[in-house]
């Protein structure tokens, strides 16, 4: 048996000449919660309905713990707990009835794990679906996706609606399917939401995986800030020839740099002039996420074959 | 907050899986009101077929000496005068069969069509349940709903039949609800075809009702012309009354081209539906 839960190799998903997944290739560890992170569009969705067999890849192979999604995605299936991106249940069955029915669908689903996970997302099960807000409604999908302690949970943007206190919750039963050797593979639009309980992430954009590190190596690489403050005014273009130079502003006396890589260099073009205070940040996840959003607004035209954001509107 | 238990194997008594029945009942629950309320109006039309007869049958022996042989022909070739002929046009030629039909096309459209268009196809299809388990089970739930429309139809003639003391059949009241079912059936199968290989639910009534209104209108008007009457046997409407069922008992014969119908369009959707990709 492989120990990779997920297995992606080569898949690729057109519509007519667009790319909604272009060539994917991806791992997820077993035991591992995975962040699979990219904007709107990016084709998250469409990965993980290709998973899970609802729609199916035009090249490329997967397999999840080993068996073939298509071949296999009955047992594949058993294996997996999910909740869609757009979750939509039956508006006129109880939030208890709409359980019922799918551990009935599912089997194996303790009765009394189904109540204390609704005690500890403090969910109404008593009321019709119909009548939740969109974070009731969404309690009652991430029950279904737990219910049955699925080897692997596959969830996208599974924190719709619900409030923080809930949210803590849930990251809590993230990090014990985790402890108790499942496997997370979280999708999402939002940084914050992946990078408090992710092991790993990946970050997809156009359909295609760009990034793929651990987040302290992601913070690593991020794009850093030094502010300087100097006696006399700094001279315009003073950081001119320092390599990892993203931008500079200069005002004065004052100077904000950011740059990735090394720090001697720009430190050296500094220490040119007399400096009188320094202030040093590191960027949080959130602005490296948003670094690659920038560079993917400031993408040039796809080649022919290749995919763009704005054809992809429609993908989710 | 409560005790934590870690999502490890189950370790109490757990629900076992029974992915046919749940979706079989869920979908049965789900339309079983339209079922009651079309079996009831049955019901109804029955008593209203059994309380008018003792009052009209007078009147219609008179009228039918003046009507035209093609008014006759459109009602089955059962006069009007006849309870046989009152209680066919009233109830079994036209209200019953389109009420079946109403059933089972709601309960198939909404079923799979409306399943992927709402999108809780998504999460029920990420259960372990087969495409093809999916669609018999619905296909299942349909029968059974239109058999509440049939049964209800076999009631309301033995309700019509005894307030006004037609003397209807047992086997003709039977063979009229089998008959009436079985058209059902068909149809309903035109739906989950249709409903299965689109995904869209205006597509999909609207196309298998157009098609359950040309069929009749096929069935009845062609046989009105020589030349064109063979051409009514191409239609389901034609195996579901041709025979005159009320009158002559089940034409077996009929019930299986149009059961036998109905599920080869079901067996012809399993395929295709499996191939597709699901949009919900």
């Amino acid at each position: 048996m492989s120990d990779a839960a997920i297995e992606i190799n080569g898949l690729t998903k057109r519509y007519g000449s667009m790319f909604a997944v272009n060539d994917l290739d991806l791992r997820v560890n077993a035991g591992e919660i995975f962040g699979f992170l990219g904007p709107n569009g990016a084709g998250k969705s469409t990965t993980i309905r290709i998973l899970l067999d609802q729609i199916r890849a035009n090249d490329g192979s997967a397999s999840i713990f080993g068996r073939d999604i298509r071949a296999d995605s009955l047992e594949i299936r058993r294996m997996v707990g999910y909740i869609p991106g757009d979750l939509a249940l039956y508006p006129k069955l109880t939030g208890k009835q709409t359980l019922d029915y799918f551990a009935r669908l599912r089997g194996g689903v303790e009765k009394s794990y189904v109540d204390e996970l609704a005690e500890r997302l403090k969910a109404d099960l008593s009321r019709k679906v119909g009548e939740y807000s969109t974070g009731n409604r969404q309690k009652i999908g991430l029950i279904q996706a737990f219910m049955h302690r699925p080897k692997l949970l596959i969830l996208d943007e599974p924190n719709a609606g619900l409030d923080p206190l809930i949210q803590q919750e849930f990251h809590s039963l993230l990090t014990e399917a985790r402890e108790a050797g499942g496997t997370v593979f979280l999708s999402s639009h939002t940084l914050s939401e992946v990078e408090r309980v992710a092991d790993r992430v990946g970050i997809i954009r156009h359909g295609r995986l760009i990034e793929v590190s651990r987040v302290d190596e992601l913070k690593s690489k991020a794009i850093r800030r030094l502010d300087f403050e100097f006696v006399e005014p700094a001279p315009e273009g003073m950081f001119d020839n320092v390599p990892g130079i993203r931008s500079v502003e200069i005002d004065g006396v004052h100077a904000r740099v950011s740059f990735d890589g090394g720090i001697n260099d720009l430190l050296k073009a500094a220490m040119t002039r007399e400096v009188a205070n320094l202030h040093s940040r590191e960027a949080d996840l959130e602005e490296i996420f948003l670094a690659f959003y920038r560079d993917d607004e400031s993408a040039p035209e796809p080649a022919p074959g290749e995919s763009r954001k704005g054809d992809e509107a429609h993908v989710r | 907050m409560a005790t934590t238990t870690t999502p490890t194997q189950a370790s109490g008594p757990t629900i076992a899986a029974h992915p046919y029945q749940a979706v079989t009942s869920h979908s049965i629950r789900e339309r079983l009101p339209l079922a009651i309320l079309v079996g009831t109006l049955m019901l109804g039309m029955g008593l209203l077929v059994g309380g008018l007869w003792p009052s009209l049958k007078g009147t219609f022996a008179d009228l039918e000496a003046q009507l035209p042989e093609i008014f006759t022909a459109l009602l089955g070739g059962v006069g009007l005068g006849t309870p046989v002929g009152w209680a066919n046009a009233e109830l079994v030629a036209l209200v019953a069969p389109i009420g079946a039909i109403a059933v089972a096309l709601i309960a198939t459209t909404q079923g799979i069509a409306g399943e992927e268009e709402t999108k809780t196809l998504g999460v029920l299809l990420s259960a372990p349940i087969s495409r093809t388990t999916f669609i018999l089970a619905k296909a299942t739930a349909m029968v059974f709903l239109v058999a509440i429309v049939g049964v209800a139809s076999y009631l309301g003639l033995l309700i019509g039949s005894a307030v006004g003391d037609m003397g209807l059949s047992q086997s003709g009241m039977i063979g009229a609800s089998v008959h009436i079912t079985a058209v059902g059936i068909f149809f309903g199968g035109v739906a989950i075809l249709i409903g299965a290989i689109s995904g869209k639910r205006r597509l999909t009534i609207g196309a298998a009702a157009g098609l359950a209104g040309l069929s009749f209108a096929a069935a009845s008007f062609l046989p009105l012309s020589d030349s064109l009457a063979n051409g009514a046997k191409a239609s389901p409407w034609y195996y579901f009354n041709n025979a005159i069922p009320l009158a002559n008992g089940i034409e077996w014969t009929h019930v299986l081209i149009l059961i036998g119908g109905g599920a080869l369009l079901v067996v012809t959707t399993l395929p295709i539906f499996k191939r597709r990709d699901l949009r919900g």
